[in-house]
């Protein structure tokens, strides 16, 4: 079990539904200037939602992260595929090393001066459910608390066209379990559940943590089944609420 | 027998492609040699001087035809490293999962740029045809979850899957993913390591950084010119420890940090490379006197190869041998954790220390221990290795025997 601590998230495009979950607008403000200018919606994203996360926990920042997307920096390394094709070299230095799946982890430790590991990992629909695993695994290995930020933006549209997902980043700060915070178990899979895919998710693994979160939220005390993502056999988590 | 340490794996299997050759044989013939495979590339026309440790063609098979969606150059490097006869891996991973369940079996794979390779070809049709060539396949191709389900899928496992893509630690990071799945009773044996493939977009992106040796790299030399690019994989299989493991080589600790200093320069004295070695020493109980080796990241640019230098006199002084090897594989980005793990692995089972092929004169500015030629009947007893990556991200590794 890990308790969670804390809470955020980053809708940028969100309409009224996104209202019960409080302040979900895009503020990276924690990145230097000239950064938040050339960095993807994607790390921006993942540092607003990170760094409220943070807040909703009493404030520190130096804790190992897990950053779990399942494009990550796709919209980067788009330019530089076209780039490619069209033999306009020299690539652009910037583009390059934005485009690593670890750039919103790099660039949060750096923001937030911390020496703690930073994880970059992708698991497609599963990256909600398998990111708290390996959060969950830290937490095991002895972490205090471990910062989860599962994120992704829109893909390219020739890429994929029918993925039409909302822009999400939803963080966590997790931590040794104690009895008054909710708690989560170890995700696991469930081969007999029904594997509908929870409201308002389409594909983007982030929004598929939105599920958990209106839970813990809104929720009364007791024990819940929430489902973590899509698929057959679908992942599911056990939360306790005080 | 004493039981081994508590955060202790053994390492059951592995197997490895690079441009040495298919197979852990090969990779052991190119360390006694030390002679550099690293060559002009050929896989694509660079337009500039360069260097790079290609993966023959005619040693990559194509995928079986139920999963030919899979299909790419990575997938076909990690089809060849799991089925390498003498390296048994295959055969290995399908005892586990007979001995545990498939579901207790994950699959946690390494890689920098995952299937982009095949991306780079699709983008020549969208440019020329305004479309997609049909056969790619965004989702099972180069989404960076891509190989490892796709290995998830030739090995009939259905554990944990995922990637891990922290640039060049990719893979060493993924071992350590590896080690706390297991440890925290989620799986009992963890396919692990890395596959990256030569592209255009690595190639090019690091010649805009200037980091883009003209020659054969040359690491830790004092007129070492930059990095030369490989490919290749390195997959290690983990187990929960069974009493007839107690004579493997095992994963002894691993230690991970971040420098919080730059996106692409590492920090000058190493502050974050040295966090990771102690971190690695803490966990396994071991002091710094007790590694009889440490395999280097040693990728052959001026600032990476100080910086860690740095962070080896911090944490060792100037005894501890130690060398680099990117000078025979090239630097493999995302599996260069995973084949270094393998050269550690060889190293202590058939008893040598590693030089530094492409070494002629260690940088006067080092103090300490470089192996330039390989050295052969010694019986090390525990190894360090070292992978570190854009972002600041440090990883070190500890393999060694349990007893």
């Amino acid at each position: 079990m890990v308790a969670v601590l804390g809470r955020g998230l980053c809708l940028p495009q969100a309409g009224a539904e996104a209202e019960r979950f409080g302040d979900c607008s895009l503020d990276a403000s924690l990145l230097p200037p000239l950064t938040r200018r050339r960095t993807s919606l994607a790390t921006r994203m993942a540092v607003s939602a990170a760094d409220r996360a943070c807040r909703d926990a009493g404030g520190g920042r130096d804790m190992p992260a897990v950053f779990v997307s399942a494009i990550g920096e796709m919209q980067v390394t788009d330019r530089l595929c076209q780039a490619i094709a069209g033999g306009a070299f020299p690539l652009s230095p910037t583009l390059f090393h934005n485009s690593v799946h670890n750039t919103a982890a790099g660039y949060w430790s750096i923001a937030v001066d911390t020496r703690q590991p930073m994880q970059a990992m992708a698991a497609l629909a599963d990256g909600f459910a398998l990111g708290l695993t390996e959060a969950a695994c830290q937490v095991a290995a002895g972490a205090q608390q471990v910062l989860l930020v599962c994120y992704d933006e829109a893909m390219p549209d020739h890429l994929l066209p029918d993925y039409t997902w909302q822009p999400c980043a939803l963080a966590l700060v997790l931590g040794a379990p104690g009895d008054d915070r909710p708690r989560l178990a170890m995700p696991y899979r469930d081969t007999a559940a029904d594997a509908r895919a929870p409201a308002f998710a389409v594909h983007n693994p982030a929004v598929q943590g939105l599920a958990l979160l209106e839970q813990i939220q809104d929720g009364p005390p007791g024990r819940h089944r929430v489902q973590l993502g899509p698929g057959n056999p679908a992942w599911f988590t056990e939360l306790v609420l005080p | 027998m004493p039981p081994p340490p508590p955060h202790a794996l053994p390492v059951t299997a592995c197997a490895v492609a690079s441009d040495c050759g298919v197979g852990s044989r090969s990779l052991l013939d190119a360390l006694r040699d030390g002679r550099t495979r690293l060559r002009p590339p050929r896989l694509f026309e660079a337009g500039f001087p360069a260097f790079t440790g290609e993966v023959d063609a005619a040693l990559l098979p194509p995928l079986p035809g139920h999963l030919a969606r899979f299909d790419t150059r990575n997938a076909r490097l990690a089809l060849a490293a799991l089925d390498d006869a003498d390296d048994g891996l295959r055969a290995a991973v399908l005892r586990a999962r007979e001995r545990y369940g498939a579901d207790r079996v994950g699959v946690i794979l390494g890689t920098s740029t995952s299937g982009i390779y095949e991306t780079e070809n699709a983008y020549r049709s969208l440019a020329e045809t305004g479309r997609l060539p049909p056969r790619y396949d965004f989702v099972h191709q180069h989404a960076w979850v891509a190989t490892a389900r796709y290995l998830q899928a030739e090995l009939g496992l259905q554990g944990p899957c995922y990637a891990v893509s922290t640039a060049c630690s990719s893979s060493s990071k993924s071992l350590i993913s590896a080690q706390r799945l297991i440890q925290a009773g989620v799986c009992d044996a963890v396919l692990a390591g890395g596959v990256d493939s030569l592209c255009r977009m690595t190639l090019h992106g690091f010649k805009s950084l200037d980091l883009v040796s003209e020659t054969p790299c040359t690491p830790l030399d004092r007129h070492r010119s930059g990095i030369s690019l490989g490919e290749g994989a390195g997959l290690l299989l983990l187990e929960r420890p069974q009493p007839e493991h107690a004579g493997c080589v095992h994963l002894l600790g691993a230690g991970e940090s971040s420098d919080a200093h730059h996106m692409t320069a590492p920090h000058p004295e190493g502050r974050g490379a040295a966090l990771a070695m102690q971190r690695a020493l803490r966990q396994a109980g071991l002091a710094a006197a007790d590694i009889d080796y440490v395999n280097l990241h040693a990728t052959g640019t001026t600032k990476n190869d100080a910086s860690e230098m740095a962070a080896m006199q911090a944490v060792f002084g100037a005894g501890t041998p130690c060398s680099g090897t990117k000078g025979l594989t090239g630097h493999t980005l995302g599996a260069a954790g995973g084949i270094e793990a393998v050269i550690a692995w060889l190293s202590l089972r058939e008893g040598l220390l590693p030089g530094t092929c492409g070494l002629r004169e260690t940088d006067p500015a080092f103090d300490a221990t470089v192996l330039r030629d390989t050295r052969s009947g010694v019986a090390p007893r525990r190894i360090m290795s070292n992978n570190f990556g854009f972002g600041g991200n440090n990883t070190t590794l500890l393999f060694g025997w349990a007893q």
